[in-house]
């Protein structure tokens, strides 16, 4: 007893002399932290960003986190110029270009506390996360979908890349300038594909051609060589003046390497979209030469003259990237995000910053162009680029040959 | 019908799904571990020849690809089976925990390899995460040479390959000692060790061949694909893992005919699908499974259930 006695005794003046030196510390180092006026604390505010950086579409998407790196440092300088408080920092993760890796990236940014996210790369993916960003009110900005269909009003989804909707109707009026009467559609069974053939044939029918025939080829396959084999046969069977072929960086390599094989598909001119522009793993001395051969023409919605997008392209040199798809509607979404935070103070209520981003676009331009919003929060655009590829001083390079616009289609050079 | 271009694609994807899918067969039998990592085997021997054919500044021989994915390929197998697959055995696990841990393996495998194409990306520009196709120097000399030009070259490197594969595999398996004791392994591994087999050193060998063996196809694959990527082995593994099943895990020379049997179902029957009655392509690995399923149900292979191969099914039916 009378140990424990003692015991009680020495735990008394031990926590009496600890709360003594706990008050003495907290005091003087509550003190020096206290707020002063006049002297601002950084804030950091995280923007959640979900990219393709492995599977399908990974060749297109890895070189777009330079790009997030580079818009965030301009973020960040521009903060720090205006003598702000708040500093941005990218929470980067790889969706592995599948619906399900894109939703459950967003979930676990949400979970994070993070209320606006950059991505995901893919139409079908942003379809996979829609009722997430619903009911969520999770804002997701998205460079590189541009599927008609998921153009919906009132949502918090938005798409710095233009609605596919006009980019279908300018290639058809196209194909029927060229004097394009008949043509076959070979695309991936995806969102976008599926939904821009869909649209070219109506538009395109409704210019008096014809699409004789229509092959969706399944994504995800080691190869598409039998594919190729069955879009042959036809084209040898129907006789198109065209193909029209919707694709992306790794399956579009692999489909155009059979397509130089194939003597069917050699006779035929060949029409497409901006789905594998920019990828290297394309632009081999083969598939360059059947290209021209085919006179292959491309489609992307890029505005026509932009020193903005110039001046983006050299800069990106710097943080080792180069510009493949969406790169420039990468950069806008990184940009129109930030901007609309500042603008807000930093606030991370999504309906006030859902209001700033598209008070924020209308006035912003970008290497993208403008970047004002439609009713259904996609970027309005209404010209073209043209391109195709060639060998270029020594290098097989994408080249722009033309544009379109509301009232004209121009081709500067022969495809 | 371009039915030229379909029995050409027939014709690889055949040799293709052998060579990965005998393996397979080959390493269930002499060890009753179902490796879900196998396929890994076949993305590792293309991303081998990849990386030497830049390091070559895009000059590679088919001898030299072949040889290299062949000593990787079986050097990834083996240290598998060492680090892996042989302590578990002396814990005596079920066969389901063999099947977890290669899974994870499988996993493992494909991330440190997209990780390795980042860099690598990243420091050379070629784009690692998406190949074009490799052309073999020494197969493009011999076109040259034998006046074969007009023959697509993986045709040719397909066939040196899996003739060259098929040859050695009869004679390991019929002509030497060596492969009459690793035969006496996958009967009964514990009499065979009383016979004073080493088990041990010819599992490892196993190991080896099978990783060898598979790292060719991707040598193949990737003179005749117009894209590789790490998901290779991936985007392949129903036909490989239906091909193994068929031949019920047991018989190679089935597991052969049921790869020849897939590559045509694949490509011929669905480009008579397509042509003659509309149907869309996209219907592929239902068409692949349909088969299997037709199969396993009217003759089934019972070396995959666990039950007795068939060459000793047919002597009970004989009796």
């Amino acid at each position: 007893m009378p140990t424990s006695k003692k015991f009680i005794a020495f735990m008394v003046v031990f926590l009496i002399i600890g709360l003594a030196i706990g008050y003495g510390i907290g005091f003087y180092v509550g003190g020096l932290s206290a707020p002063q006026v006049g002297v601002t604390t950084e804030r950091t505010y995280t923007l959640g960003v979900t990219f393709a950086l492995s599977g399908a579409v990974s060749s297109v998407c890895v070189q777009w986190e330079p790009i997030v790196k580079m818009a965030i440092d301009d973020l960040n300088n521009l903060t720090k110029s205006m003598g702000l408080n708040i500093v941005f920092k990218p929470y980067i993760l790889d969706d592995a270009s599948t619906p399900d890796g894109a939703l459950k990236n967003v979930q676990t940014l949400y979970a994070a506390g993070i209320r606006i996210v950059i991505g995901p790369s893919l139409s079908s993916q942003v379809k996979a996360v829609k009722a997430f960003s619903d009911a969520n009110k999770l804002i997701i900005i998205a460079p590189c979908s541009n599927s008609p269909a998921l153009a919906i009003p009132d949502d918090y989804i938005f798409r710095t890349q233009p609605s596919a909707l006009g980019e279908s109707k300018a290639l058809a009026t196209l194909a029927v300038q060229e004097g394009l009467k008949s043509v076959v559609s070979f695309h991936i069974n995806d969102e976008f594909c599926n939904v821009f053939a869909q649209y070219f044939k109506k538009f395109f029918e409704e210019s008096g051609g014809t699409v004789l025939y229509d092959i969706a080829y399944q994504p995800g396959q080691a190869d598409y060589g039998s594919d190729v084999a069955s879009l042959a046969s036809w084209v040898s069977k129907l006789r198109p003046d065209a193909i029209f072929y919707c694709g992306y960086d790794t399956d579009g390599a692999n489909v155009l390497t059979h397509a130089a094989d194939e003597p069917a598909l050699r006779g035929v001119r060949w029409l497409t979209v901006e789905g594998f522009y920019g990828a290297p793993e394309v632009l081999t001395p083969k598939v360059v030469d059947f290209a021209r051969a085919v006179n292959m023409v491309g489609i992307r919605p890029v505005p026509i003259v932009n020193p903005l997008y110039d001046e983006f392209v050299e800069r990106l040199k710097k943080y080792g990237a180069v510009p493949t798809l969406c790169s420039e509607n990468v950069y806008d979404a990184v940009m129109i995000a930030g901007l609309a935070v500042i603008r807000t103070g930093g606030t991370s209520d999504p309906d006030v910053l859902r209001r700033a981003i598209l008070e924020v676009a209308k006035t912003y331009h970008g290497p993208g162009g403008w970047g004002l919003f439609d009713e259904n929060g996609d970027r309005l655009q209404a010209s073209f680029r043209l391109w195709t590829m060639s060998f270029v001083n020594g290098t097989y390079q994408y080249v722009d040959i033309g544009y379109i616009t509301d009232s004209s289609i121009v081709i500067e050079k022969t495809p | 019908m371009e039915i030229y271009r379909v029995i050409l694609c027939s014709y690889v994807f055949s040799w293709i799904y052998i060579l990965s899918s005998l393996p397979l067969t080959l390493s269930y039998r002499t060890t009753k571990v179902f490796n879900f990592a196998h396929p890994v085997f076949i993305t590792y021997g293309a991303y081998v020849v990849i990386i030497v054919n830049e390091a070559l500044g895009r000059r590679l021989p088919l001898a030299t690809a072949t040889l290299l994915a062949f000593v990787v390929g079986g050097l990834v197998s083996l240290i598998n089976h060492l680090l892996l697959f042989k302590p578990l055995s002396y814990q005596r696990v079920s066969s389901n925990v063999y099947m977890v841990a290669s899974m994870g393996l499988w996993f493992v495998y494909q991330y440190i390899l997209y990780i390795a194409c980042q860099i690598l990306t990243r420091r050379y520009g070629a784009n690692f995460l998406s190949y074009p196709t490799i052309e073999y120097e020494d197969v493009r000399f011999l076109q040259e040479a034998l006046q074969l030009s007009s023959i697509p070259q993986y045709i040719i490197t397909a066939t040196l390959i899996g003739v060259a594969v098929g040859i050695a595999l009869y004679v390991l398996f019929n002509k030497t000692m060596l492969g009459i004791a690793l035969r006496g392994i996958a009967d009964n591994a514990t009499l065979a060790a009383v016979c004073g087999i080493p088990a041990d050193r010819l599992v490892n060998l196993t190991w080896f061949l099978v990783g060898g063996i598979t790292a060719l196809s991707g040598v193949l694959w990737v003179n005749f694909s117009g894209s590789t990527t790490p998901d290779l082995g991936l985007n392949i593994v129903v036909d490989n893992f239906a091909a193994a099943f068929i031949g019920g895990l047991y018989s190679l020379p089935i597991t052969a005919v049921a790869s020849i049997l897939l590559a045509l179902v694949e490509n011929m029957l669905l480009a008579v699908l397509n042509y003659y009655f509309g149907v869309q392509p996209t219907i592929r690995l239902a068409i692949v499974f349909g088969i299997v399923f037709a199969i396993l149900i009217v003759r089934p292979p019972m070396g995959a259930g666990g039950g007795l191969p068939y060459r000793f099914t047919k002597r009970v039916i004989k009796k």
